[in-house]
C-alpha cells in the first residue's frame, strides 16, 4: 500500500488571525481547499490587533499543502497543530 | 477550434471575474471607501476653491482674457493632480506599511503577498487616483464656461460670472454630498461649504482693497 491511500479527514489547527480578516471570508476559503466538507472556526482569544482562532477542517481526502497556503495567504500565522485524524483508503 | 477559442474566451472571463471579486474584496479589506470619500471632497472642494481663487484674480487683476484664465486654471488643475496623486499614494503607504509592520509584530510572520499586503496596495493606489482626479474633476467642471468664451460663445465677463456660479453650485453639491455621509444636517453641510466660496470672495475683495492702495 503506498502512502498517498493514506488521507486526511479531520485537522484542527490553532491560528492567530489579524482581526481585520473576516471569519466567515477565511473559513469559506478553505472550505473551497479541495478534499474539504467543513469547516468551523472558534474564536479563543481577542487582543487589539489580533485573534487567536481554532479551525477544524473535516473532509474525505483534505490537502493539507493548500489549506496552509491558504490560511498564510489570509495574513494568518500557524500557531500549532493540534488534532489530526488520518485513515487508509479501501482499496477499490 | 470553435470550442476551444470559446473556452479560451470564456477562462479570460473567469479570469477577468475573479480579479474583480479579488478586487472587491481587497477595497472591503482596506476600508479605503471611506478614505476615498473623504478625499474625494477634500480635494474636489480643493479644486473648486483654487479655481474661485484663480477667477477672483483675474477679475483684481483686470486679465479678464479667458484664454489666459484658462491656460492658468488648467494648470493649476494639473499641479492639483499630480500632488494629489504623489501626496496620497506616498501618504497611504507610509501609513499602511507602518500598520503592516506592526500586525508582522504581532503574528510573527511575513506577511508579503498576504491578502492584507495586496489590500494595501490597492488602497494606496486607489486612494491616490481619487485624490488626483477630483480636483482635476472640479476644476474641469468650473472651467467650463471659460471654455465657451474661448470658443467663442459668450462673452468674457458672462463667462468668468458663470464660472463663479458655476463653483458655488459645485460647492452646495459636494455640501449636499457630506450631509448625505453624515445622514443628517445637509442643509448645515451645503451652506458650510458655499460659505467657503464666500469667504474665497470676500478675501479676493480684501485683496483688491491692498491692491487699490
Amino acid at each position: 500500500m503506498s502512502e498517498s491511500d493514506v488521507k486526511l479527514k479531520r485537522i484542527v489547527i490553532d491560528v492567530l488571525k489579524p482581526r481585520e480578516i473576516s471569519l466567515v471570508d477565511l473559513s469559506k476559503a478553505l472550505c473551497e481547499v479541495s478534499g474539504t466538507n467543513d469547516v468551523a472556526i472558534v474564536v479563543k482569544e481577542v487582543d487589539a490587533n489580533t485573534e487567536t482562532i481554532s479551525i477544524t477542517i473535516e473532509g474525505k481526502d483534505i490537502d493539507f499543502d493548500d489549506v496552509i497556503e491558504t490560511i498564510e495567504e489570509y495574513s494568518c500565522a500557524i500557531r500549532s497543530i493540534d488534532e489530526i485524524e488520518v485513515y487508509k483508503a479501501k482499496p477499490i | 477550434m470553435g470550442g476551444e477559442e470559446e473556452s479560451d474566451s470564456l477562462s479570460f472571463l473567469e479570469v477577468l471575474e475573479e480579479k474583480a471579486d479579488n478586487l472587491r474584496y481587497y477595497i472591503k479589506l482596506s476600508g479605503v471607501s471611506e478614505i476615498a470619500r473623504r478625499y474625494f471632497v477634500m480635494n474636489a472642494f480643493d479644486g473648486a476653491v483654487t479655481m474661485l481663487g484663480v477667477l477672483i484674480g483675474a477679475i483684481i487683476g483686470g486679465g479678464l482674457s479667458p484664454k489666459i484664465i484658462l491656460t492658468t486654471g488648467i494648470g493649476a488643475g494639473i499641479a492639483m493632480g499630480v500632488s494629489g496623486f504623489f501626496g496620497a499614494y506616498l501618504a497611504e503607504e507610509a501609513e499602511r506599511s507602518r500598520r503592516i509592520k506592526k500586525l508582522e509584530r504581532a503574528l510573527h510572520i511575513d506577511l508579503d503577498d498576504s491578502v492584507i499586503e495586496r489590500a494595501a496596495k490597492v488602497a494606496a493606489i486607489m486612494a491616490a487616483f481619487i485624490d488626483a482626479l477630483s480636483p482635476v474633476l472640479a476644476t474641469a467642471i468650473s472651467l467650463i464656461p471659460i471654455l465657451l468664451a474661448v470658443i467663442g460663445v459668450i462673452d468674457a465677463w458672462t463667462a468668468i460670472l458663470a464660472s463663479i456660479a458655476t463653483i458655488l453650485v459645485l460647492l452646495m453639491v459636494l455640501g449636499l454630498f457630506l450631509g448625505k455621509i453624515s445622514g443628517e444636517r445637509i442643509l448645515y453641510y451645503s451652506i458650510a461649504t458655499t460659505c467657503a466660496g464666500l469667504v474665497t470672495g470676500i478675501l479676493g475683495l480684501l485683496l483688491h482693497v491692498l491692491y487699490s492702495l
